[in-house]
């Protein structure tokens, strides 16, 4: 964005954010200096040797691709028909979307409770996913529908003009523009849906359906808590999501989203 | 390429929800009347831990071989939103642990949702099965006449534990009251050792408890009586209550932290890894006690090179200089519960049977000396203890189990959410701010409210 | 072809403002109504079912157990109204969202024009400013205690800097509590603004920008004049999403200083969750309703004044 103009240029941005980083830096040392006190390596290894471990990380795998999936298709469907179609009275169905942000998940689980177990779907993945993503969607459409908004409705002329109907000018125009915005929204789905603890502890009952958030559950109890190994789980459950912001980045890169129109 | 991305991100949503879809249906039991006729019962709870509770279960399982049990640890700040839906479905727990007291998991809130276990302790204790518990254990789960949930460990608390190494190292013995203290902490704050730790701040009633043990001081049982509504906060017994422990921060022995730390982890930390010479906590610090349990401890506390201590109890100093030693609270910590909506209540009933009514059951309890027993004459596997001073600390658990059987004023029985909340704006109205004590306890007078039936107990 | 012909003639430059070509008709735009369906059915089904749950429970008085209930009608909102601790979380929440959203934006800009720049380990710097995203604030709660306790880190620093004066047990202290959660959640957010600007800028035309330098213009009236405009559709789309994250607010405050001490860091979710734990169901969704009240109402009006000058300036 800022032409580097000059060294001088150079060394002071680098300045600037090195910086700005630090206050955010500083707790991530705390927490990573704890995670290897007192057992040292111990701790990972304690970490690694609850029961069922593995599971947690596949389970949560599995309810974070459900998730961003039904959020990704309906929220680019959204999007794609509040910014460039015909809608009557389409703020009103805007802001009754909107308005499901603003319920705390507590709220949602006694109502939900015996609706998904008389649906039978009380200790499936679905009992997470289903509100899991219906707490995401307005969230992720609020944002896309804004960088949507930005895409010039030329393009949108142009297809139409070159005999793209809806289908086709959303997949071929919206989708791939969208990219930098998809992929943001999609790690902080991911993340979202990766750290959702309340749900899936009122959700979920067996030992092998349990998810990471659910990790920490086994170094604390009425009596104890250990710190210890509960940062350590903290930085293993964390790099699934680090690898996946870093893999996404490439789709953050400007000009791909120029480049990719046919 | 474009084709390529949307491409593969469908095959991936579709794979994830076969797979999603696969797994849910192979995995999910739904309380498994399986082929075999085993029958799989939940127990969803705040204790024990997850370690100790892998070992009753394989214990229970080994002696019941058509039970299986699905532990499921819920802390105590998620029994609401999870405890409160399970229990009125279907698909719940159908043994959960409650309390004698507290805001969020005392048996009194659970009354409409659990089954009475009097027919169960009758048949498997006879008729007098509330004289075989101890300390008025029986009493204190029952609500209207209905036996809330079965005994599994007592506590007894407000006891100061202290380092005796600590105080060994610097000449020093067990204060007994405010200027003793004083002197105490100022031998250990010139040589960087904490005095005092305690945690107030979070859920945990800790700062009560110091409250409570100077109220005590000052006039016995007056904050008993206060929690059941006989007598009000507004009284210069709470006033003083608050002048105390203005003067504890003042001189340095309550920190200034105090409000900020939780007493788990920080609190517990920082006593465990020998920073601070004295903690407040009850029968259940005696989990401690065993070697490799305090080595653990301390490696939590970040030390690397764990050291064997000795930690015992000291009964509690008379801070308000009026002369009395406070007393022992004493009480059933948690016992186990039916929830009325249980598919397998005859099978939950074996649980609780086996667990809280024999021997065997009681010695989970006991052995890890995370509370004491309920069952009379059961004790811990003295033995097999691993003490870190045997001697020393085997003669201090003892005190306490019979501390447990002659305490007289309880501890949380009657403290219901609101109460609980008056006693902590109490405290740390006393902490933060310059407040008049005046009004601290006016404000506590206001919004504490007794329980049903407390007036009359 | 005809998409690259279009496309270079709406990056002409009136002025240093991006102009559309020409007016878009979408009169001729297709209905968009089975499009927001699915979405619409999800989030309304889902969530309105439990939202019309808590009206119900609104009016009873219930200790959200036992099958006792009894119908208070409007009672529990009366007493709301008049409960000051209520209105207390709510200024809270007003100062918490101003400052947030404030600090939140210009980080996230800040950060994210400087590193679709040219810096060196730009990864690095992007993965440490979110990494606190990333990490749950349960699990994160305690490093924050230890950080802002009397011996912590935060303390630390103030005194290296000279800055002495200012160290004190940041969560205990009733004046601090609230600026403490306050850091804390700027902190653990900056990052989503960071991405989404990052995001936003990455729609910047690149000729745009060329032809900016190429007539003069330095680094920050590229800022204000260019990037500015094109991402303020996501500066107004996190403004409703910090006004609902702050309405929603629970984990930090409840985590850190349970909303005290004394109440000084109150929000109305610590509010929501205490009556709930405490058995009063009804007081409990009462506040929720409010809450969601509020909430749909400041969306709405953020929203409300974007779309009208967006509308103006794309001729619709």
């Amino acid at each position: 964005m800022f032409e580097i103009r000059s060294r001088i240029s150079r060394v002071i941005l680098q300045v600037m954010i090195t910086v700005l980083v630090l206050p955010f830096v500083v707790p991530l040392v705390v927490m990573v200096q704890v995670s290897f006190s007192g057992a040292g390596w111990g701790n990972y290894k304690a970490v690694t040797e609850v029961p069922f471990f593995l599971y947690f990380f596949r389970n949560s795998g599995l309810i974070a691709l459900g998730v961003i999936a039904i959020s990704y298709a309906l929220t680019m469907m959204g999007a794609y028909g509040f910014s460039k179609l015909r809608i009557r009275g389409r703020e009103f169905f805007f802001w009754m979307i909107m308005g499901a942000l603003t319920l705390p998940e507590v709220v949602l689980i006694a109502p939900l409770f015996p609706t998904f177990s008389k649906l039978g779907l009380y200790d499936t993945f679905w009992a997470v996913i289903i509100p899991v993503s219906a707490l995401q969607v307005p969230f992720t459409l609020l944002l896309t529908r804004t960088f949507v908004d930005g895409i010039p409705n030329d393009l949108l002329e142009a297809a139409r003009i070159d005999g793209c109907g809806s289908i086709r000018t959303f997949w071929n125009v919206i989708i791939p523009l969208s990219r930098p915005m998809a992929a943001a929204i999609i790690v902080l789905v991911f993340i979202n849906a990766w750290n959702a603890y309340l749900l899936p502890l009122a959700f979920l009952q067996n030992a092998e359906h349990e998810v990471v958030t659910q990790l920490p559950q086994y170094f604390r109890s009425q009596y104890s808590d250990d710190q210890t190994k509960q940062l350590a789980g903290a930085v293993l459950t964390a790099l699934p999501e680090v690898i996946a912001y870093i893999g996404l980045q490439k789709f953050f890169e400007r000009g791909m989203a120029a480049g990719a129109i046919k | 390429m474009v084709s390529r991305v949307s491409r593969s991100l469908a095959l991936a949503s579709v794979f994830a929800l076969a797979v999603g879809l696969g797994a849910c249906g192979s995995g999910s039991s739904d309380e498994g009347n399986g082929d075999d006729g085993v029958v799989t019962i939940n127990y969803w709870g705040f204790a024990p831990k997850s370690t100790t509770a892998d070992k009753y279960k394989e214990a229970f399982e080994a002696s019941h071989p058509n039970i299986k049990v699905n532990f499921r640890v819920v802390e105590i700040t998620d029994y609401p939103a999870t405890l409160r839906p399970g229990l009125q479905s279907d698909d719940g727990p159908d043994v959960l642990p409650l309390a004698a007291g507290g805001a969020i998991a005392g048996a009194f809130l659970f009354e409409d949702a659990v089954e009475d276990l009097t027919p169960l302790a009758k048949a498997t204790l006879g008729d007098d099965f509330a004289d075989q518990f101890g300390g008025g254990y029986i009493e204190q789960l029952t609500v209207n006449g209905k036996l809330l949930a079965s005994p599994f460990v007592g506590v007894t608390a407000q006891y100061f534990w202290y380092n005796k190494d600590l105080f060994d190292k610097y000449s020093l013995v067990p204060p007994t009251n405010y200027d003793e203290m004083k002197k105490v902490c100022d031998t250990f704050a010139a040589n960087d050792v904490q005095c005092f730790v305690g945690g107030f701040g979070g859920d945990l009633p800790f700062g009560g408890e110091l409250a409570r043990t100077i109220a005590n001081s000052i006039e016995p049982g007056y904050w008993e009586d206060a929690i059941k509504g006989k007598v009000s906060w507004e009284s210069p017994v709470i006033t003083e209550t608050v002048d105390v422990l203005r003067k504890m921060q003042a001189d340095g022995i309550i920190a200034e932290d105090a409000i900020a730390i939780q007493q788990y982890p920080e609190a517990n930390n920082i006593f465990q890894s020998q920073q601070a010479a004295m903690i407040q906590m009850g029968s259940w610090y005696a989990q401690y006690d065993p070697k490799d349990v305090s080595a653990e401890a301390q490696e939590a506390a970040g030390v690397t090179d764990p050291q064997v201590f000795t930690q015992l109890t000291m009964p509690a100093p008379d801070l308000s200089g009026h002369g009395n030693i406070p007393t022992t609270l004493g009480e059933v910590d948690w016992g186990v519960a039916i929830s009325k909506r249980s598919q397998h209540k005859a099978e939950a009933e074996e649980f609780v049977k086996w667990l809280t009514m024999t021997e065997e059951g009681q010695q989970f309890g006991c052995s890890v000396l995370e509370g004491v027993p309920t069952l009379k004459n059961v004790e811990p596997d003295w033995p097999n203890l691993n003490l870190s001073n045997p001697e020393l600390q085997e003669a201090n658990i003892r005190q306490i189990i019979e501390d447990s059987l002659t305490t007289t004023e309880t501890r949380n029985r009657w403290i219901g959410p609101e109460t609980a909340e008056a006693i902590l704006q109490l405290v740390q109205g006393a902490l933060t701010t310059n407040t008049p004590a005046a009004d601290l306890a006016a404000a506590a007078q206001s919004a504490a409210k007794p329980l049903d039936g407390a007036a009359d107990s | 072809m005809n998409a690259q012909r279009h496309q270079s003639r709406s990056s002409e430059l009136v002025g240093l403002a991006k102009v559309p070509a020409r007016p878009s008709r979408v009169q001729l735009a297709p209905h968009g109504y089975l499009w927001i369906f699915p979405a619409f059915a999800l989030c309304v089904g889902v969530i309105y079912y439990c939202v019309g749950y808590s009206v119900y429970i609104s009016t009873l008085s219930w200790d959200g157990l036992s099958s006792y209930q009894q119908d208070v009608g409007l009672e529990n909102y009366q007493k709301l109204f008049a409960d000051p601790l209520f209105w207390s979380s709510l200024w809270h929440t007003v100062v918490f969202f101003v400052v947030v959203f404030t600090l939140q934006t210009l980080l996230g800009i800040v950060f994210a024009a400087i590193l679709h720049s040219k810096v060196k380990l730009a990864v690095i710097y992007k993965v440490l400013i979110f990494l606190p995203v990333v990490i749950a604030p349960a699990i994160m709660a305690p490093v924050h205690r230890n950080v802002l306790s009397k011996d912590g880190a935060l303390n630390s620093i103030l005194s290296s800097l000279g800055l002495g004066d200012f160290t004190r047990s940041w969560l205990a202290d009733t004046s601090t509590s609230l600026w403490a959660i306050i850091g804390v959640q700027i902190w653990s957010s900056a990052g989503v603004a960071f991405i989404l600007f990052f995001a936003a800028m990455s729609q910047v035309d690149l000729e745009t920008l060329e032809a900016a330098r190429i007539d003069g213009a330095g680094n920050v009236r590229t800022l204000l004049y260019i990037v500015m405009p094109e991402v303020k559709g996501t500066v107004i789309a996190l403004a409703v999403l910090n006004a609902m994250a702050a309405l929603r607010l629970f984990d930090f405050p409840y985590l850190l200083t349970r909303g005290g001490p004394v109440y000084s860091s109150e929000f109305p979710g610590v509010f929501i969750y205490r009556e709930y734990a405490a058995a009063h169901a009804g007081y409990s969704s009462a506040a929720s309703v409010v809450l969601l009240v509020i909430a749909l109402g400041a969306s709405v009006l953020m929203t409300m004044r974007h779309r009208r000058s967006l509308r103006a300036e794309q001729g619709r």
